[in-house]
């Protein structure tokens, strides 16, 4: 008598699902809340021609 | 002066001025010891004693407060040092890396071994253990078990003390590796205390005796990567 | 320290084909497996649930916490902060990857033994091996001077590769000598074709994952790290 235990198994898909999908979620928002840092970082010292040295 | 000290000389050396500044004061081993006496105590009304007879609560009792004694004894090992940077003298002086930490480490099982003195003999007392050679074989187990509370824990709190939680730190990088130690001790410690032969209790303190071994010396070897230097 | 001559980390939108394939080759394991797999008679459809935890906690365990060891021996030997930035990616993807693995495990437990949770050999060690990693990531988060961070965390991860074969080993020995409960051990002589397939799939698609991932987070790393050494040079 095979057990009716489909439940389980959607649940179990659905919650692996989730943690994978929300970890790559995190990953790109990380990421490009960084992009956005070093972008703005890099055109605030950019117009500074006085300086010696490059960037 | 003549030569730099060699590796165990130096140990001892930094052991004693690690435990002479400790014993001026003595608060935090008095702390320590307290909080070993309090939970030995609590625990003992956590239970239903009339379904668990005390003497079969009683390892794990003392493995449990044995693991959160140590772990305050070793907060206050580089707390001292970092109060005023007496690590950087200890840097300069002609000693290995090495020294430093067996020296701490040296330390540290003082200490714990201090509290676990008194922690027995209340566990005995208040949890009405038979009073056989088990006890004696206690002691040995108590002593291994403690030399691994120290590898590991004097090596964490190097690198806890640097950062911004340390206290929270400490145990949750420690306990995890101390789950093999009280898994051993208490195993074993039951197994003697309640009078089965020595072969049942053989295979645990063989776990301890392996971690011992394993563990000094990865901790030995580690501790010069947690300097800045 | 990113030099002159490399392209500047924000420089760089190109989108990684790999995530996106990767997504897809685990989302057709999920219809192969649950639609197109044969339910296995003695267990019933909850066997399915293996297909994503076994691959999920081999690539874990010897893969992620592999790579994270051996990046951290490296660094310690050759300095060269990329291998840090590997170990630490290598954690958190294993992290996550040890998480699906302790949620998913149970599912397909309490339907097999009846249990939610036991204390064998093989469940604790991934217990703590999950413990591990996220002490492992709260002390880089607890440090913020990045060599000292590399070190400490590097120190830990070769610690952490001697602790969890030991509680392994541990709990085996514990579990041996205490007579327990026979538990339904369900037998798998030998696996029909099509299950096999699908495990092999699902390996292949979760260790795609597995790079997708560990790229994605590397590049993070790469780029938080530049962000901070600008940042610190201006200051």
């Amino acid at each position: 008598m095979t057990p009716d235990n489909t439940s389980f198994a959607y649940t179990a898909y659905t919650l692996a699902g989730i943690i994978y999908l929300a970890y790559v979620l995190s990953l790109k928002l990380r990421l490009r809340r960084l992009r956005e840092r070093a972008i703005a970082f890099d055109a605030s010292t950019r117009p500074r021609s006085d300086r010696p040295e490059g960037a | 002066m003549g030569e730099a000290p060699g590796t165990l000389a130096a140990s001892w050396i930094v052991a004693r001025k690690d435990l002479a500044i400790e014993f001026r004061t003595r608060t935090a081993f008095l702390s320590a010891l307290v909080f070993a006496l309090l939970g030995v105590t609590i625990f003992y009304f956590a239970w239903d004693a009339t379904a668990v007879a005390a003497a079969d609560l009683a390892p794990g009792v003392l493995w449990v407060i044995f693991t959160f004694a140590g772990l305050l004894g070793l907060q206050r090992s580089f707390g001292s040092e970092l109060a005023d940077r007496a690590i950087d003298g200890l840097l300069g002086a002609p000693i290995s890396r090495e020294a430093i930490y067996l020296g701490k480490a040296l330390a540290n099982l003082v200490f714990v071994s201090g509290i676990l003195a008194v922690t027995i003999p209340a566990v005995v007392l208040f949890y009405n253990l038979p009073f056989g050679p088990g006890i004696g074989a206690l002691a040995g187990i108590a002593a291994l078990a403690a030399v691994g509370l120290v590898a590991v824990g004097t090596l964490f709190s190097a690198m806890a003390v640097n950062t911004r939680m340390a206290e929270l730190l400490l145990p949750m990088l420690s306990l995890p590796f101390f789950v093999p130690i009280v898994m051993g001790a208490a195993q074993s410690s039951a197994r003697l205390m309640a009078g089965r032969p020595i072969a049942e209790a053989w295979p645990w303190l063989r776990i301890l005796v392996a971690f011992d071994i394993v563990f000094v010396t990865a901790c030995t070897l580690a501790f010069p990567y947690t300097l800045d230097e | 320290m990113t030099s002159a001559s490399e392209p500047l980390p924000t420089a760089r939108p190109r989108r990684d084909p790999l995530l996106g394939v990767a997504i897809v080759a685990v989302a057709l394991v999920y219809v192969r497996a649950l639609a197109f797999t044969p339910i296995e008679v003695r267990q019933g459809a909850a066997q399915k649930i293996l297909y994503i935890h076994a691959t999920s906690a081999f690539i874990a365990l010897y893969v992620a916490f592999a790579l994270m060891a051996i990046a951290s021996i490296l660094y310690l030997w050759l300095k060269d902060e990329k291998l840090d930035r590997v170990a630490e990616s290598a954690a958190e993807v294993g992290l996550a990857f040890t998480t699906v693995v302790l949620l998913t495990g149970p599912l397909w437990g309490k339907t097999i033994w009846g249990a939610w949770w036991t204390w064998d050999a093989r469940l604790t060690a991934t217990l703590f091996l999950w413990f591990i990693i996220l002490a492992y990531l709260l002390l880089r988060g607890a440090v913020e001077e990045r060599g000292r961070r590399a070190r400490y965390s590097a120190v830990l991860g070769i610690l952490a590769s001697f602790l969890v074969p030991f509680i392994h080993l541990s709990v085996y020995l514990f579990r041996t000598l205490h007579p327990m409960p026979i538990l339904l051990k369900p037998s798998a002589p030998s696996l029909p074709n099509e299950m096999l397939v699908t495990f092999l799939f699902s390996f292949a698609a979760f260790t795609l994952l597995f790079i997708a991932l560990l790229r994605l987070r590397y590049r993070m790393a790469t780029l938080r790290d530049y962000v901070a050494d600008r940042e610190q040079e201006r200051a």
